[in-house]
């Protein structure tokens, strides 16, 4: 299975890893991760063979709309095709038992810390070299 | 299998700095020739070359050989990211070892200061793609640790501020300035909390040393020191709650070092670790026993990991002030342990040093701490 795909669409909208997050009738970002059928084990992005039981099967389970978030950084000046500022992190779904990571919102650290309620959406994370906007799930604070 | 007893007889290296008219292979040779000059050989005693490097391309030991006469042999290039040439050494010892050998050169060396900003991931790794650079891992891991443990950025400082002026009197390094706390959490943010001059630099640089048995061992012209553990270990993929304060790669290759050699954290006189960012040299002091978990700032604080503490970290500068050509890192890390256990090492010498251990871990590689970490442990008894 391949991990991480952009998708083109017919809008030219380039969707990053768009296996694992999609829109709802609601509006709102879910995220999607492969669960396997044999041990539980939840992953995302997916893998080939479970690293806990060597199991090939997976179920795509939707994640809890809410995680907390365990780490992150601003950070500045990377280049390439990246803002001047955008801040990265990793957020626990304790209830699927996986880490996702993902950039944030925000890019003030007095908005943010760690342990805090996150929730998702989607927006454009760069332009890729050849013009398209390049969209993707994206965290953001629930709490302040 | 019955193994021999394998001894490192021959050291040497290239400055780690901007080498912008040398191409990589001349500089790889360079270290190569001042290791055989070391040992007192002239290049027929040598078996096999491994040669490491992550950037150098396709056959660097072959371009780097081709120099100084040494061809026909077998030689094998080896890619294990910043574990590089360290794996290299690894896969020579064994083979002294195992008696295949009795003399192996083994060569790091890269080249990087063409490259522009931080070192890219591939392209097919799902946290780079989201922009999780280098710098990001190792911020990512300094905010939890912070939060766990409540060491300050002061803290993450001070490493760098240490290792800065270790450098001072080593002429090898790229940084051979001191640095003020000031002037460390007055760089520009990079990553926060990770400011400039706690990220190591890109640079150049080879290096170089002999591996061989007792008996070549005794022919060479300086005293030769004994390698008492040398693990490689590749990092575990999870995907649910790792603690990326405290990493399970360091951890488990330091254990089996610790086992093979027969000698505990406390018997270790001085260590070379990967500082590539200030706070891995932290986390790096809680993995490989030194400290208990959270208690890394308390070693800083009192000097314990300054020359003429109990127990110095990176008397050679480190990444930070040596630079990192990755390639060329774990090697040396080696020369300098070489030279300190011979009590060559000059006004950076760790007084009375007779068991050392040198840390060289690296790649990454999404869900794992690292893909790859060596541990060697060195004795001059």
């Amino acid at each position: 299975m391949i991990q991480e795909t952009d998708i083109n669409t017919a809008t030219s909208e380039r969707r990053l890893h768009g296996d694992y997050w999609a829109r709802a009738e609601d509006g709102d970002v879910e995220l999607f991760g492969y669960t396997c059928t044999h041990c539980g084990t939840c992953y995302l992005p997916a893998i080939a063979t479970c690293a806990a039981c060597r199991g090939k099967d997976f179920t795509r389970t939707k994640l809890s709309s809410t995680g907390e978030l365990y780490t992150y950084t601003i950070v500045r000046g990377a280049g390439g095709v990246w803002p001047a500022e955008y801040t990265v992190g990793y957020v626990d779904y304790p209830e699927e038992k996986v880490r996702v990571c993902g950039q944030i919102r925000e890019t003030d650290s007095a908005k943010l810390k760690v342990g805090m309620r996150v929730g998702v959406e989607q927006a454009v994370l760069y332009t890729a070299a050849d013009g398209a906007p390049v969209t993707c799930f994206r965290f953001h604070a629930l709490e302040h | 299998m019955t193994t021999r007893p394998v001894y490192l007889i021959g050291a040497g290296m290239m400055a780690f700095g901007k080498h912008k008219e040398t191409p990589l292979s001349e500089l790889a040779a360079g270290a190569a020739a001042a290791a055989l000059a070391d040992a007192g050989f002239n290049g027929d005693e040598i078996g096999a070359a491994y040669v490491g490097t992550q950037w150098g391309g396709s056959m660097v030991g072959q371009r780097a050989l081709k120099h100084i006469g040494l061809l026909g042999m077998p030689i094998a290039n080896v890619e294990n990211a910043c574990s590089s040439s360290s794996t290299a050494l690894h896969l020579a010892q064994m083979a002294v070892a195992a008696g295949m050998h009795d003399a192996i050169l083994v060569i790091g060396a890269d080249k990087l200061t063409h490259i522009a900003g931080p070192l890219p991931r591939h392209p097919d790794d799902f946290d780079g793609s989201l922009g999780v650079s280098p710098p990001a891992v190792y911020a990512t891991r300094a905010r939890r640790y912070m939060f766990e443990y409540g060491a300050t950025e002061e803290d993450l400082a001070s490493v760098c501020v240490k290792n800065r002026k270790h450098a001072v009197d080593n002429d090898k390094a790229l940084f051979q300035a001191a640095v003020s706390m000031d002037e460390v959490l007055g760089s520009r943010l990079v990553a926060d909390p990770l400011t400039l001059l706690q990220c190591c630099a890109r640079a150049d640089g080879a290096a170089a040393v002999i591996v061989g048995s007792e008996a070549w061992a005794r022919k060479a012209a300086q005293s030769p020191v004994r390698i008492l553990a040398s693990q490689l270990c590749s990092g575990l993929y999870r995907s649910d709650f790792r603690d990326m304060t405290s990493p399970e790669i360091t951890v488990r290759c330091a254990q089996k070092a610790y086992a093979q050699a027969g000698l505990q954290p406390s018997d270790i006189h001085f260590a070379e670790v990967h500082d590539a960012f200030s706070i891995a040299e932290m986390l790096y002091y809680e993995a490989l026993g030194f400290c208990g978990a959270g208690q890394a700032k308390h070693l800083l604080r009192e000097g314990a990991t300054t020359i003429g503490g109990r127990l110095p970290v990176n008397p050679s500068g480190g990444l930070i002030a040596k630079g990192h050509p990755p390639g060329a890192t774990g090697i040396a890390q080696v020369v300098e342990a070489v030279e300190q256990l011979r009590g060559h090492a000059g006004k950076r010498q760790v007084k009375g040093a007779k068991n050392a251990l040198t840390h060289c871990t690296g790649g990454g590689v999404s869900g794992l701490d690292h893909g790859a970490c060596t541990i060697h442990i060195l004795t001059s008894d």
